[in-house]
């Protein structure tokens, strides 16, 4: 998950990175700043100086009023978050450091360039450098001063560079962050390296190691269909945002599925064949938790207000007759939520017929057939509510 | 022949005594997979289903030469798991529990590598060459033995492409999950050599999905392949930044991380590509067509 950046520099400033001093407003940093101040919008959107969320004040008495106007500001559609103000520092150049998870190299990258301040994407490759990382020992001095000659530092400002390098690497391991970017990592004029923002991605799998750690702005902003699926331990991505405006007054449906790549070949289909999907929910083995837990996912669907409900269960090795009886139950649950003729399910698993059962006597549509139940259910979903009722 | 495992390769359970270990234990013997011991620190000298059970992973590979690993400890010791077979010198291991943070991954596969062990996973289904070795979740009543193997980084879709070859009487050399989370073991230019080199495997379906980029390096391996390869891209549809189940499934701001580059690569390469999964088995029929 991604932090907003004062929660991001708190967490390298934990960790020996030198960042400017900074206060959420209506705090103020505590020190004097003889440079005035920078009042910065806490949003998680890019570019945000371009969109006027970023503001000077050259004395204290400035910083409530541009802190007043930024906090009631939208940028690109997100409502400003927070207010930080920070001292501003005299920058003699600007570079780009980050630490980041390089997914297909299965390994940590430094990666550096002589210019920061813009977007890393539009650098040119043959100005940009990186290291590897070797997870066994470490990054390794001669990386950071490989990574400070290409730079063209020298002097005091490579040792600052090569010991800002190792803090942020030593950042991402210890906060188990996926990337920790600083854009620009400012060189003072007086020499110093301070981190003028930062952009830090938490591995949402490493939150338990962290307990003491604050719940970050990200999961603060989800709707309570997120919330709920987070609490429950399964994965909820809310499609009601994507729903294309022509669309939204169609019926919608939710799917609902055991196994990652289950769920996106589901959705794929259902969506092939005309369906508009507002939710979908992966169970991530809530099966095996319980079958009143597995009912409370499945419940959990009326938070996104579907008008049919599509659930894909293949199993292995697991009777899928108690997972039959799970979705019964939220069925089932009080206030009515949807009707079991708006109900489809594919299932396959060992006692495949008692489960067949089950959903057939409570009203559902059940087969074994995935084509079957998702051509049935784009099929209810066309049709006004009231026409599916038995 | 199959690939990576076969009649003859020794299994080893670590977390033999545990209730999932236990129960792998009683499928592999019935299925035919030759399980020659288990560990369990703490528990050695005892037996589970008549197989011996060690107290260290090097004491068992002593005494029966197993090579192949099937981890069902938990995840808490999932990480130290890995490093003790690593250690070991064991050849294979099937780490199939997900959720593990990011860098234990990232230590685990760098550990594996440098002892050479060839890790599956974190998050794989595992791998099975059916009615030989099955170290995977993957019922053996559903599996058919045949000429196509399959290389995927999701467990479910797996199970419903060899539901669909099924259908079409088409069955499987090997079939090998390499896990959904961000950061993976064995890749699938690792594997698809093994599959090009394999005479009884006639063609090969890549399964992949959105986010990261490992799905291009396959294409690029399968162009220069003579065993044909099908891709299967899903997720044509899910959203940008959304983790879809898989941790390793999010469409980032790479644009080489959505589905479509993904099928770019493979058209490029000169595959047949599916989207749908009603299309992989039609596809597959053409490429063993010739």
């Amino acid at each position: 998950m991604r932090l907003l950046e004062y929660e991001g520099k708190a967490l390298l400033r934990a960790n020996g990175v030198p960042v400017p001093a900074g206060a959420l407003w209506p705090a103020l940093p505590e020190v004097p700043s003889r440079l005035g101040w920078v009042v910065k919008a806490q949003v998680f959107q890019g570019h945000r100086g371009q969109r006027g969320g970023i503001l000077v004040a050259d004395d204290a008495g400035a910083v409530a009023g541009l802190a007043a106007k930024l906090s009631a500001m939208t940028i690109g559609g997100e409502s400003v978050k927070g207010v930080y103000v920070e001292e501003r520092v005299n920058r003699a150049r600007e570079l780009y450091l980050a630490a980041l998870v390089d997914r297909d190299r299965g390994c940590v990258r430094i990666v550096a360039s002589a210019d920061g301040g813009m977007e890393i994407e539009s650098v040119p490759a043959e100005r940009i450098v990186s290291v590897e990382v070797d997870a066994l020992i470490g990054l390794r001095p001669y990386q950071t001063g490989l990574l400070a000659l290409k730079l063209g530092l020298a002097g005091e400002t490579a040792a600052a560079f090569r010991r800002v390098a190792t803090s942020v690497y030593g950042a991402l391991v210890s906060e188990d962050a996926e990337l920790v970017e600083i854009n620009p990592l400012i060189v003072t004029t007086d020499g110093r390296l301070v981190a003028a923002d930062a952009k830090v991605m938490l591995d949402d799998d490493a939150m338990s190691r962290h307990p003491a750690r604050e719940r970050p702005s990200e999961w603060q902003g989800d709707g309570a269909f997120m919330r709920r699926m987070r609490q429950l331990g399964a994965i909820g991505i809310d499609m009601r945002p994507h729903i294309r405006t022509e669309d939204r007054y169609r019926g919608t449906i939710a799917v609902l599925c055991n196994g990652a790549g289950v769920t996106m070949a589901t959705f794929d289909l259902v969506t092939h064949l005309g369906g508009i999907v507002c939710g979908a929910v992966e169970l991530h083995g809530a099966l095996a938790v319980g079958t009143e837990h597995t009912a409370s996912v499945v419940e959990g669907l009326r938070l996104v207000s579907p008008d049919v409900v599509m659930i894909n269960g293949f199993y292995q090795l697991r009777p899928c007759d108690d997972f039959a009886q799970a979705i019964v139950d939220a069925i089932r649950r009080e206030p009515a939520w949807i009707d079991p003729a708006r109900v489809v399910v594919r299932m396959r698993g060992l006692k495949f017929n008692e489960a067949l059962d089950i959903l057939e006597s409570a009203g559902c549509h059940a087969t074994g057939s995935l084509v079957e139940a998702c051509r049935l259910a784009v099929q209810l979903a066309a049709r006004p509510v009231a026409e599916a009722t038995r | 022949m199959s690939i990576l495992v076969d009649d003859d390769t020794p299994v080893l359970i670590q977390g033999i005594t545990g209730r999932t270990g236990q129960l792998y234990a009683e499928r592999m013997l019935a299925g035919g997979t030759r399980l020659v011991a288990g560990v369990t620190p703490g528990k050695g000298g005892a037996t589970v289903s008549g197989v011996p059970v060690f107290d260290s992973m090097r004491e068992a590979k002593a005494a029966t030469g197993a090579t192949a690993v099937m981890s069902c400890v938990g995840p808490a010791h999932a990480v130290e798991g890995l490093i003790e077979a690593a250690e070991a010198g064991f050849d294979l291991s099937v780490v199939y529990i997900e959720n593990i943070p990011v860098h234990d991954a990232i230590l685990m596969r760098a550990y594996a590598k440098a002892h050479g062990l060839r890790m599956l996973g974190p998050n794989s289904a595992g791998v099975v060459s059916p009615g030989r070795c099955n170290l995977s979740d993957l019922n053996d009543a559903n599996l058919e033995r045949g000429r196509v193997g399959i290389v995927s980084k999701s467990g479910t879709m797996t199970y419903e492409v060899i539901s669909e070859l099924r259908d079409h009487g088409i069955g499987t050399s090997t079939v090998v999950c390499l896990g959904g989370d961000r950061v993976i073991g064995a890749t699938y230019m690792e594997i698809l050599p093994l599959f090009e080199a394999d005479n009884e495997t006639d063609a090969v379906i890549v399964i992949g999905e959105p986010g990261g980029g490992l799905e291009h390096e396959a294409a690029r391996v399968a162009s220069a392949m003579r065993t044909p390869v099908v891709a299967f891209i899903i997720g044509q549809h899910a959203p940008p930044a959304a983790r879809m189940g898989h941790a390793g499934a999010v469409v980032g701001d790479d644009a080489r991380s959505t589905p479509a580059a993904k099928v770019r690569s493979f058209e490029i390469a000169g595959c047949r590509v599916a989207r749908l999964i009603t299309e992989v088995a039609p596809l597959v029929e053409e490429a063993l067509a010739g």
